[in-house]
């Protein structure tokens, strides 16, 4: 904000007879916030500049010889502002008359009629009749802006926060005001659909209901809705968001639910439009049995029994005939209980979230999780002078992380982004480095300087001169913050990346006090809890290395049994191994590699030769097909849990709605699994898993359900 | 005795001759106070559209908790009342109703009226939801 710089100078005034003593610089909106009076607003956000455009917010300081805008104006030392008076509520009751000459009265069809800021200063401060006669302006109802975001313009009040946003926040500066005076209108350039990243946080930002959501128009009125504090399934950034069920029964809405560690308040559009999968009428919400060949509805009890008994027979006839998948969109309390099954009951350490080839990488990332290589935060960029991506397309990969870049851009920090196209966000950067895929390794040691700009021009094909620019700005840096794309590092050259990135960290924090964090970039949801919760081969929770006396000594003091040992397969090579008609069971939970776009008939013929195949999932994916019995499992809005982010952030995701049919959260299956198989487990909530997690997992040591609270923790090395 | 006897079935003889205060259910229907307030009807417009905008208020306002509401869109070729909404799903559930015309009273558009039919019964729970079908006034020219 504005005062932040000059914040030593404190500045003394009085708000309706109450003294305040606040930083200079602040405006007399958040002066008078301080003191608990209210002042209306419309067009003043925390989050954008100030312009001071509706009025709505004006009031009387002594000494001025008219009433000034409390949203842009500073405070002085010894002013004396009035809120509270006749006259002040005349204004009030006179600009709200004025906004309410051409707004329509849709307050009982509008989406936002019952938590609407008009509405509400309206009831509170305004005329309680108009004097206005005339015809009302008329437009179009609604206009598409895009296929998701309609503008009603008879109810626009023209406060401009949706216009200021695009400028000021995501920067596609694609909504505009058309004409002057009382024709003005809000709209796209002629012939372009506002089809932003971003779009949809207009809608919340809107003080009216004249920026609607299509996907939430007319589902729900906001008495209907009640909402539930949790964590965005779709991306590894894990925003903060409301999940609005009407009546219980149906998901109506994500909200944003700020976090200013992890989204500022703002979300994509990916995440907050595709919000009705919990509703589906496509749910498996019946377990399902292979009977003469046929998928046929069965009762969970018979269901879990021949799961249960199928795994047992495999694992009877060796360890290293089965094997489980995880998935980065499942709980960490659900993938580590499906570790410990397998660690437990069926002695296998065969597991893994994926199929994808791990290269030679996997081990070299595990470790440097453990040793708390990673240290980056998203909200490091708030401070960071120097931020180098590497490898990711940021843009897609962590959407809001994309609004993070270019706000510290915007207030002067250097961007260095190296990837192989000109992606929209290398536009933005300082440095643009579009190198040879595969070159990584050497992009870094020209960036260290350890070799020289011109050898790693040869090698990654980016001009010399380019590579010459970093070193000094790396050098200068008193803080460089690093996104490295996960994938590179599980890749064939993660070792030797991990490595060169020690050394360009050694290069970028040798001077006094210069630091560089590392962030890794993971898209999906919970691929770093997956990890966490040890569903990589070779690794128990918190990456501790199979065989490794303390902590098989450890676990089992939790565990009561020992963890197995036996030699893990990766999900690759327990592919290789059905696709030779070798392994004899397999569980897969939340993941459907059969539907990728590329490999997927191959996987679906490796996974037909599976001797007793189980998937527990919300739909019927072309994998569950394939399978011998399946599980309804729950959705993410029907269930507790903790999920990690990219930036290792445990956060809470807390039921939303009332489970759809049959369905069963998979930590719950698993443990009546677990049970069949003469496990004794009782964890009666999610929260009981979680408890154990944090005893058996060092980096989760310090974490419990009422610590991670609302905003979530980042898990911690040592 | 005797005297007590002949005076009760005096009162009762009394009684014969005067008019019964009873009516002959269902095949004779009591004519209702006009302000008596029954079951309610959906209204429409005129033209045939129907008066509801589907804004839930009526269910807000309701201390029964008993009605539902869902809302969709008009649209080209499907318009069921004036504006851009309308109650795609409308239900009472006319067992829990207490008859106390709130809902009336949130109606912001005038469309849910409480009038004087008494006759509400079922031999089925579930018949006592009415939806849409049965709240609705007929389409005017049937
Ligand atoms: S559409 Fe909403 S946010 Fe945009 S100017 Fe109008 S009232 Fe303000
Ligand atoms: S950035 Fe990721 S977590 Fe945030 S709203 Fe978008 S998809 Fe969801
Ligand atoms: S009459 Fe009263 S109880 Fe009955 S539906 Fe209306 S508001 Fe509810
Ligand atoms: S009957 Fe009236 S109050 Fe109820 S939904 Fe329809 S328009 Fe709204
Ligand atoms: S809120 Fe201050 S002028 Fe609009």
């Amino acid at each position: 904000m504005i005062g932040e710089e000059s914040g030593e100078t404190q500045v003394t005034l009085t708000i309706d007879d109450r003294q305040v003593t606040v930083p200079n610089g602040t405006l007399i909106l958040k002066a008078a916030e301080q003191l608990g009076i209210e002042i209306p607003v419309f067009c003043y956000h925390d989050k954008l500049k100030s312009i001071g455009a509706c009025r709505m917010c004006i009031v009387d300081v002594e000494g001025l010889p008219k009433p000034v805008p409390s949203c842009a104006t500073e405070v002085k030392e010894g002013m004396v502002v009035r809120t509270r008076t006749p006259e002040v509520a005349k204004m009030w009751e006179g600009v709200l008359e004025f906004l309410l000459v051409n707004h329509p009265l849709d307050c009982p069809v509008c989406d936002r009629g019952g938590e609407c800021p008009l509405q509400d200063n309206t009831f509170k401060y305004g005329p309680r009749d108009s004097r206005f006669t005339g015809e009302k302006r008329h437009f179009a109802k609604p206009v598409p802006l895009s296929a998701l975001v309609l503008l009603d313009r008879e109810r626009c009040i023209m406060c401009t926060r949706c216009v200021r946003f695009c400028q000021e926040i995501s920067g596609d500066e694609q909504l505009k005001i058309w004409d002057r005076g009382h024709g003005e209108y809000i709209d796209t350039f002629p012939g372009q659909t506002f089809d932003s990243n971003f779009s949809g946080n207009t809608i919340e930002l809107c003080p009216v209901g004249a920026l609607l959501s299509s996907v939430f128009r007319f589902r729900a009125r906001p008495w209907e809705m009640k909402g539930a504090a949790s964590i965005c399934p779709h991306c590894g950034v894990g925003c903060n968001i409301r999940v609005d069920a009407r009546n219980n029964r149906e998901v109506v809405r994500f909200l944003s639910r700020e976090n200013a560690e992890v989204d500022d308040g703002w979300l994509c559009d990916r995440g907050r439009f595709d919000s009705d999968f919990p509703n589906s009428g496509a749910r498996l919400t019946k377990p399902l049995a292979r009977k003469n060949g046929e998928l046929t509805p069965v009762e969970w009890d018979e269901a879990l029994d021949l799961v249960a008994e199928g795994l047992r027979r495999a694992a009877e006839a060796g360890p290293d005939q089965v094997g489980g998948l995880g998935s980065p969109w499942r709980t960490n309390e659900e993938n580590y209980l499906l570790q410990k099954l397998f660690r437990t009951a069926l002695g296998s350490n065969s597991l893994d979230f994926t199929f994808d080839g791990r290269g030679g990488g996997s081990d070299a990332i595990a470790e440097a999780f453990r040793e708390g290589f990673f240290d980056g935060s998203i909200s490091d960029t708030t401070t960071a002078n120097v931020i180098f991506v590497l490898g990711s397309d940021i843009s897609i990969d962590l959407p809001v992380v994309d609004l993070w870049l270019k706000k510290a851009v915007g207030r002067g920090a250097k961007l260095i982004y190296a990837y192989p196209t000109a992606v929209e966000l290398a536009q933005h950067s300082q440095l643009f480095l579009p190198y040879a895929p595969g070159s990584e390794v050497e992009l870094i040691e020209g960036l260290a300087a350890s070799i020289s700009a011109e050898e790693a021009a040869a090698h990654t094909g980016v001009p010399a001169e380019l590579i010459a620019k970093a070193p000094q700005a790396l050098m200068d840096a008193r803080q460089t913050l690093v996104f490295v794309s996960g994938r590179l590092l599980e890749d064939e050259i993660g070792h030797r990346l991990l490595d060169a990135l020690r050394r360009l960290r050694r290069a970028a924090a040798s001077g006094e006090g210069q630091e560089m964090l590392v962030c890794a970039v993971f898209p999906d949801t919970n691929t770093q809890g997956a990890m966490d919760m040890g569903l990589l081969p070779g690794r128990y929770p918190g990456y501790r290395r199979i065989g490794d006396e303390l902590a098989m000594q450890t676990i089992e003091r939790t565990w009561l049994t020992q963890p197995a040992s036996a030699p893990p397969m990766s999900g690759e090579q327990m592919l290789a191994a059905a696709a030779e008609g070798r392994m004899q069971a397999m569980y897969i939970m939340g993941l459907d590699p059969v539907s990728r776009p590329v490999g997927g008939e191959e996987i679906a013929e490796a996974l037909s030769k599976v001797g007793f195949l189980v998937v527990a999932d919300t739909f019927l994916t072309k994998t569950a097909e394939l399978a011998h019995v399946v599980l309804p499992s729950c959705t993410f809005a029907e269930k507790d849990g903790t999920l990690t982010n990219t930036e290792r952030r445990v956060q809470r995701i807390r039921p939303a709605m009332r489970i759809a049919g049959e369905c069963r959260p998979d930590w719950v299956i698993l443990s009546e699994i677990a049970r069949r198989l003469g496990m004794e487990w009782s964890y009666g909530k999610a929260e009981d898993v979680f408890e154990e997690i944090a005893r058996v997992t060092p980096q989760y040591a310090w974490l419990d359900y009422e610590s991670i609270g609302e905003k979530g923790l980042q898990w911690r090395t040592g | 005795m005797i005297r007590e006897l002949i005076k009760g079935l005096g009162v009762t003889i009394k009684h014969v001759f005067r008019p019964r205060v009873t009516v002959q259910y269902p095949e004779v229907k009591r004519e209702m106070p006009p302000r008596a307030r029954w079951r309610h009807v959906l209204l429409r417009h005129e033209d045939g559209l129907e008066r509801c905008i589907g804004c839930s208020l009526c269910a807000a306002n309701c201390p029964a908790r008993c009605i539902y509401v869902e809302a969709a869109e008009n649209r080209e070729g499907a318009r069921y009342s004036p504006g851009e909404r309308y109650a795609k799903i409308y239900e009472i559930n006319m067992i829990r109703c207490i008859f106390c015309g709130y809902c009336q009273d949130a109606c912001p558009v005038e469309a849910i009226i409480l009038r004087p039919i008494y006759d509400i019964s079922d031999d089925d729970r579930e018949d006592f939801i009415y939806g849409k079908d049965r709240l609705i006034v007929p389409y005017p020219g049937g």
